[in-house]
């Protein structure tokens, strides 16, 4: 064992009780630090997850559009080639427009998806109907929730529905339709169950006055989170299209919720940080009394001759001990409050402190992920911080003149 | 072969709004091989001074200093670390890089300190802390730290002031025998007692600055 390491040790141990109280109470700051870091950390990134995966539900993971015009034709030719693409699971032609629903004077602009009635389950899954059915034969519509909520409309209802040709084509005359709401959707989303509506797609199409083609081809796939799976998906998708077509990725179509999503945990990792800079903080206290209370000894180390470089070593391989210890024990709590954060969030609930309620977010349980990257990057920062932290009390301690130590 | 040697060596204190104090003003003496020399003096002379600036704790105004390499301290107040036992105690010095060479392996080191211990009677409590020692026990202790490496010179801060007369001559006693058993070493011992400076060779007094005495 090396000298540093050794008389850091003892210094853990004074000889009057188990360990020091100042040394404890720092470990224990680090430990909250680390655990305070972690948990949220983890925490947004499930919450993240549950975003990603909603709108990997309900949109589309690839939209080819046309590169020019504003029609998709031969749409069943090309959805029939992209089918073949290993990894493609559902292929809709589609048209998606905002339209003017009313309901006994109550309006609401929903964006309506036309859609062929057969692949609406495969390419949106929203579960099972909230009330109706999903059928889109005939006049009929299907509605989020939410939207249904707005209208005050219910299975049976019939709305009229406004083209939005009507404000743009000066020459025709596009009278509104009557559809009868045949079936309720509810994915939980609040953005989706109150601003989509579905219909079929001949339906659409004449309320569009379209006698052929779509608005674009969307297609979901098995493997949207691997990248070179899904760069390759969408790269044969545009090649069987002939060229006309363009690729919008999900992540593309939705880059400004990622984004936020990202900032977000970018600038509360950065706020955390702050913790566990104030924890290392507290490492640096405990260091300073230790170098006051160690004078003498400092003053009888530079007499026996070890040098300055040795003095500093025994107070920052101190400071780096607490701080080891203190993450060891943040990672512990961490994982160990991880595991059970969905009791000790009903606990807190039956205490009358309701920290996750399941209606604003529309969750059963609280998301977390934790990420191994996540633990290496708390851990560097602890260390640097630490590490910093530890070099002023100890370049402190090395500076002290012997004579003045010793004589203390 | 002088072993310590100052040549003309001054200090001047300098204190915040007030005449500076020169405490030496050109100290000049040898310390010769296996010789013990005594320093005497009236309370605020510089002897302590002049000890420090001998084994290089402090820095002298002005004057020249040749010593050893290879110097053991031994203080009024023993300087014993609390968190360290006994033998942790006497081994510290061999934990410096400075001087870990100079035993070779710790194993040695151990070997030398464990010796040192049963020479001066410690050799049950070495596992013990200073705070279940006397206080001659804890000089004991001091003395077999300053040795552990072997040294060429020992200087020694008013070694038995903190003790009984009875402890006192004891601890004198044993740094006769420890001087004269299988290494030899210097002792420049500052002392109020003249117990302490009978055992030495010479006795020097520092008066006004400056050091007077000769041969024992």
């Amino acid at each position: 064992m090396g000298f540093p390491l050794f008389l850091a040790a003892k210094y853990l141990k004074p000889k009057r009780s188990v360990a020091s109280v100042i040394t404890l109470v720092s470990i224990l700051g680090v430990m909250l630090g680390v655990a305070v870091v972690i948990i949220v950390r983890s925490v947004m990134t499930g919450f993240g997850d549950i975003w990603e995966e909603k709108i990997l539900d309900f949109k589309p993971h690839v939209s080819l559009l046309p590169s020019s015009g504003a029609f998709v034709e031969g749409e069943d030719e090309i959805a029939a080639e992209v089918r073949k693409i290993p990894g493609v699971t559902c292929v809709t032609p589609e048209i998606d427009t905002r339209v003017l629903l009313s309901y006994r004077g109550r309006v609401l602009a929903p964006v309506l998806i036309g859609v062929d009635g057969d692949d609406f389950k495969g390419a949106y899954r929203v579960g099972s109907p909230r009330a109706g059915t999903f059928d889109l034969e005939g006049d009929s519509i299907v509605i989020g929730s939410s939207a249904a909520r707005s209208l005050g409309v219910w299975v049976g209802d019939e709305v009229t529905v406004y083209s939005p040709k009507t404000l743009v084509s000066k020459d025709e005359v596009f009278l509104p339709v009557k559809w009868k709401v045949a079936g309720i959707f509810s994915c939980g989303q609040h953005d989706y169950d109150s601003g989509y509506a579905v219909a079929s797609l001949p339906n659409v199409r004449d309320l569009m006055g379209m006698e052929k083609g779509v608005f674009a081809i969307h297609v979901k796939t098995d493997c949207p989170t691997d990248r070179s799976k899904f760069d390759a998906v969408v790269e044969n998708a545009v090649r069987l299209s002939g060229g006309n077509l363009r690729a919008v990725t999900w992540r593309e179509a939705d880059r400004e919720i990622f984004n936020a999503l990202a900032v977000e945990k970018n600038m509360t990792a950065l706020l955390l940080s702050l913790i566990s800079l104030v924890a290392v903080f507290c490492v640096m206290n405990t260091l300073l009394v230790l170098t006051v209370q160690k004078t003498p000894e400092i003053g009888l180390l530079k007499a026996l001759g070890f040098r300055k470089r040795e003095v500093m070593k025994v107070f920052v391989v101190h400071g780096m001990i607490q701080c080891s210890l203190g993450i060891v024990l943040g990672l512990l709590v961490s994982w160990a409050i991880l595991s059970n954060l969905q009791n000790i969030v009903e606990w807190l609930a039956r205490m009358g402190l309701e920290v996750f309620p399941a209606s604003v977010y529309g969750l059963a349980a609280i998301p977390h992920r934790l990420i191994v990257t996540d633990i290496f990057w708390v851990v560097g920062l602890v260390f640097v911080f630490g590490l910093a932290a530890s070099l002023i009390p100890a370049v402190c301690a090395a500076a002290k003149d012997p004579v003045k130590a010793l004589n203390q | 072969m002088a072993v310590l040697g100052a040549i003309d060596l001054k200090k001047r204190f300098k204190l915040p709004g007030q005449k500076p104090i020169e405490v030496l003003k050109g100290v000049n003496f040898s310390v010769f091989e296996r010789e013990k020399v005594a320093i005497v003096g009236r309370s605020g002379a510089g002897k302590s001074t002049l000890l420090n600036i001998l084994g290089g704790l402090e820095k002298q105004t002005s004057g020249t200093v040749t010593r050893p390499a290879n110097i053991g301290f031994v203080f009024q107040q023993y300087h014993l670390m609390p968190e360290l036992t006994v033998l942790e105690n006497v081994l510290l010095p061999t934990m410096s890089a400075k001087y870990a060479a100079v035993l070779g392996s710790p194993r040695r080191a151990r070997g030398r300190a464990e010796e040192l211990l049963s020479n001066v009677g410690l050799a049950d409590r070495m596992r013990h802390l200073p705070s279940e020692l006397s206080g001659g026990e804890m000089q004991r202790v001091a003395l077999c730290r300053a040795l552990v490496t072997e040294p060429d010179l020992v200087l020694a801060d008013e070694p038995t002031g903190n003790l009984d007369a009875w402890t006192g001559s004891g601890i004198l006693k044993m740094l006769t025998e420890l001087a004269s058993a299988s290494h030899k070493f210097a002792l420049v011992m500052v002392t109020h007692s003249p117990d302490a400076a009978a055992i030495c060779d010479r006795v020097l007094t520092l008066e006004n600055g400056v050091l007077a005495g000769g041969e024992k």
